[in-house]
């Protein structure tokens, strides 16, 4: 008996993508096209300078305002103290929901004032009176590190502790022997500047107390589970109590996964008992809001004459800003690539996360990854250049194969890189010799 | 300090709104008359979301008092969507093109290309890139938007000489 | 929210309303004053208007006169001089052009006044309309102060004289449209025979208003305009500015960007080119 195959109905089919016609009609609801009655507005008071102590913050001014409804200070804040990936066991706690005693980077939330426009909200907020002592401030990685710098952290020293660590570290076999014996040592210092999102959407929601108690709460975060859980944490309330409404994203890319305005106002939603709508202007955006890391790395490669790269360190200074939100999670998926995708005998890594008085650093696009991509390929563009070798062959002999271990001890399995670079080759019309064409992930030809 | 009432055309008919002096056109179609495809995206006329059409060119209109439009004829991106429920060659362009991805700058994209194709039924690449100069995207690297552009042109042309 | 926004019929009438209230603010185009007013920084403040006030406009008669309200994209459009043009489109994106205004281009500083280069360089002038009435100023002399436009005035025109020699724009800046110039460089030369009788040069973007280099177009003066002239000239001209630190470039990128576009601007002006 013979059966015919059925024709795909999806497979193989271009597919018409289910919210996009309420996007070319103008139809599709962001959060700024939402309105309630008696919403409020929320705007922060925010720190001008990168490091201070606060002496004192005073509303009475701000309080004449016509319209104004009220503020809220880290007072009101049930656990002002967290960190984002508290949920899966980061320590310690040290972000600030609204600033206590000290500010460390500029821009950060020291007051929410709510007022029944949003003029009114600015004009209050920009009426707050802060009584800052300025203290010295540290905004590059290398110097944040050295003995004498300012202290960011209240733990007192500007890294992460990564298990008793000052930072992130692999070993593998012997660099410093392996150098000795490579015919060659190329070095190189690469710099990422911090990227911002910029999506054209900003961040905000608005969180609306229903009569039964609890808080709706409608979002453009790019993680609604994440941030509902984070918002009951900070709020100390059972997650039953709310309920998040978004998925609707005017641009993420990142940036609207740090768990920023739902819970101020969530907060503001109880206390006033009004919905509180909380959006950032297009300079909080781009001045306040996290951005990528900015990484420093230093490459040292011990290189042989035809081209096996045979020892690799790299030494990372990730930029953390004053808190840590995702950055150090960053490190860590920074340090497992700091490699490459290559097969190198001997490895030394060590990826410092490092606080700095710059806004804090977050969630982007392969954070963490693509900075060390960044930098490895232009080192590996070097070698090719020093040792007057084809780009396109170092790197085919040097990619990882099936069965070769990773610095940190894992067996590469599903290694497709050399049919990859293979393909890359043959789309951007460059002729591979015989032997490089012959390569496979599945063995070893021409490598040893 | 009073609200001053403003009467002007708006996708077709005479609509009268209360706003305040220097209210910015924006303010009064997305949050004064409800049409909240004009968006906000940074309210210094840097991104284009708010673009829509005044007497027929392309503005921001989150630079636009709305004092100046008094009189005047202004069409949204609601203005530009067919009431048949059927697309226009422009949206079906950028929906079949994969040219939206979020979606928040499409309803400026939209709008400031139709007033392009409006005046310029058949634009060079250079051409469609200068008219959307002030709309940024974030999303879809602006290379789809474009060619919705030029494959909606094409459309548009077959179908004059299909009328015509 | 601002007190009020009164839309002048004539000039006369709005200068007489700045008359009347000296602490209130003018408004050309509004594409600086709008985002200020929908911030709240405005409030309660008095704004008068010009767009209604019959200020847009181009007439020529050799030279132009161009009305303080004219868009942008109005000059975008001329034909010549092709320089003035194509300042014009360096001005923001394609959209922007038609809200932004001739006159707030000339009196707004750095990043804003792409087209204060090539009217430099043109010789032009600006008129003005004050209570005391109208008088016209060159808009080198003007520029020497902050504000340009004396307390009390009301920019209406700028006359641009026909140009005489050859005339070029070269801006340097990070995307070619919708971009703010890190450096806009224009120069004029007038030949007699194969000597330079008049030269202007003139640097914007780097510091906050546009000079003219006068030490750079006397090293020009009386040459055939070969390297050795063009050289100093460029030499002159970079000693002249102290370039400014900003988002878009730094202090040190300007300066060397400055060398590089005078150099561009002089030779494409010395080439009799268009610019």
């Amino acid at each position: 008996m013979t059966t015919q195959a059925k024709p795909f109905d999806v497979i193989g089919r271009s597919q018409e993508r289910q919210e996009a016609r309420g996007h070319v009609t103008g139809d599709t609801i962001y959060i700024d096209d939402l309105k309630f009655p008696r919403m409020a507005h929320m705007k922060a008071v925010r720190s001008p300078v990168p490091h201070a102590k606060i002496r004192s913050v005073d509303f009475s001014e701000a309080e004449k305002v016509p319209g104004y409804i009220g503020h809220l200070t880290h007072e009101d804040v049930p656990k002002n103290t967290y960190t984002i990936l508290t949920l899966i066991g980061v320590e310690p706690d040290e972000e600030k929901v609204l600033a206590e005693d000290r500010v460390r980077y500029v821009g950060e939330p020291i007051a929410v004032v709510v007022a029944e426009t949003e003029q009114a909200a600015f004009e209050a907020a920009s009426k707050v009176k802060l009584d800052l002592e300025e203290l010295p401030a540290v905004f590059d990685v290398e110097e944040a590190l050295k003995p004498d710098a300012p202290v960011v952290t209240h733990w007192g020293t500007n890294y992460f502790v990564y298990e008793g660590h000052e930072c992130r570290r692999i070993r593998y076999g012997d660099t410093e022997k392996a150098k000795q014996e490579a015919d060659h040592v190329i070095t190189g210092r690469y710099q990422m500047s911090p990227i911002e999102h910029a999506p054209v959407e900003t961040t905000g929601c608005i969180a609306k107390p229903e009569a039964d108690g609890r808080v709706t709460v409608y979002t453009n975060t790019q993680a609604i589970f994440f941030t509902l859980d984070n918002t009951a944490i900070i709020l100390q309330m059972p997650t039953s109590k709310l309920r998040f409404i978004g998925g609707t994203v005017g641009g993420g890319f990142g940036g609207k996964v740090d768990v920023i305005t739902e819970p101020l106002a969530t907060l503001g939603a109880l206390k006033f008992g009004r919905p509180i709508r909380y959006v950032y202007t297009r300079e909080e955006e781009m001045q306040v809001s996290s951005t990528r890391s900015a990484s420093r790395i230093y490459i040292t490669d011990g290189v042989t004459s035809d081209g096996r790269i045979i020892s690799r360190e790299v030494t990372t200074y990730e930029d953390c800003g004053a808190y840590s939100r995702h950055t150090p999670y960053g490190v860590t998926k920074h340090a497992a690539n700091a490699a490459g995708p290559y097969t190198i005998p001997n490895v030394k890594i060590d990826v410092y996360c490092v606080y700095t008085n710059r806004p804090p650093s977050s969630a982007m696009r392969g954070f963490g990854v693509t900075e060390a991509s960044f930098a490895l390929e232009m080192q590996m563009d070097k070698i090719a250049r020093e040792l007057n070798i084809d780009p396109w062959e170092l790197r085919l002999r040097n990619a990882y194969r099936n069965g070769d271990e990773r610095p940190y001890r894992k067996i590469t399995q599903d290694a497709t890189l050399v049919e990859t670079i293979q393909a890359a080759a043959e789309m951007a019309g460059v002729e591979l010799s015989a032997e490089l064409r012959a390569m496979s992930s599945n063995d070893r030809e021409g490598v040893n | 300090m009073t609200p001053r009432a403003i009467t002007f055309e708006l996708n077709g008919e005479t609509v009268v709104t209360l706003a305040e002096p220097l209210e910015s056109l924006q303010s009064v179609v997305h949050d004064r008359l409800g049409l909240t495809g004009t968006k906000a995206g940074c309210r210094q006329g840097g991104c284009g979301s708010c673009t829509v059409q005044l007497d027929g060119e392309p503005v921001l209109s989150c630079l636009v008092p709305v004092e100046h439009v008094e009189g005047r004829s202004v069409r949204t991106i609601e203005g530009l969507t067919p009431q048949t429920g059927e697309l226009s060659p422009l949206q079906a362009a950028f929906h079949e093109g994969f040219a939206t991805q979020c979606g928040f700058c499409t309803p400026g994209m939209i709008t400031a290309a139709s007033a392009l194709l409006e005046r310029n039924p058949n634009p060079s690449r250079e051409e469609i890139i200068e008219a959307l100069s002030n709309n940024i995207c974030r999303c879809t690297g602006i290379e789809p938007i474009i060619q919705a552009v030029q494959d909606a042109a094409a459309r548009m042309r077959e179908l004059e000489e299909a009328a015509a | 929210m601002v007190a009020d926004y009164v839309l002048a019929g004539t000039p006369e009438e709005a200068a007489k309303l700045l008359a009347g209230d000296p602490a209130a603010i003018v408004m050309g185009g509004g594409t600086t004053l709008m985002p200020r007013a929908t911030r709240g920084q405005l409030s309660g403040r008095r704004v008068i208007g010009l767009a209604r006030a019959g200020l847009s406009g181009i007439t020529r008669n050799g030279g132009l006169r161009i009305g303080a309200m004219t868009p942008v994209r109005d000059v975008e459009a001329l034909e010549e001089p092709a320089a003035l043009a194509e300042a014009a489109r360096a001005v923001g994106g394609a959209t922007l052009r038609g809200q932004a205004t001739v006159g707030g281009n000339v009196l707004m500083t750095r990043p804003y006044g792409d087209l204060v280069p090539v009217l430099l360089a043109l010789d032009a002038e600006i008129e003005v309309l004050g209570s005391g009435g109208a008088r016209r100023v060159p808009l080198a002399e003007a520029l020497k102060n902050d504000p340009p436009v004396a307390a009390g005035e009301i920019l209406t025109a700028v006359i641009v004289p026909e140009a005489q020699g050859a005339v070029s724009f070269k801006r340097c800046s990070r995307l070619a449209t919708g971009s703010p110039s890190i450096v806009a460089v224009a120069a004029r030369v007038r030949r007699e025979g194969d000597t330079i009788a008049e030269a202007r040069l003139a640097i914007g973007a780097v510091e906050p208003r546009a000079v003219r280099v006068e030490a750079a177009e006397q090293a020009l003066v009386g040459t055939a305009g070969d390297e050795d002239a063009v050289k100093a000239a460029v030499a002159a001209a970079t000693e002249a500015v102290n370039p400014v630190d900003d988002v878009a470039a730094s202090a040190w990128y300007r300066g060397r960007m400055t060398e590089l576009f005078v150099r561009r601007a002089l030779n494409a002006a010395l080439e009799g080119g268009r610019g």
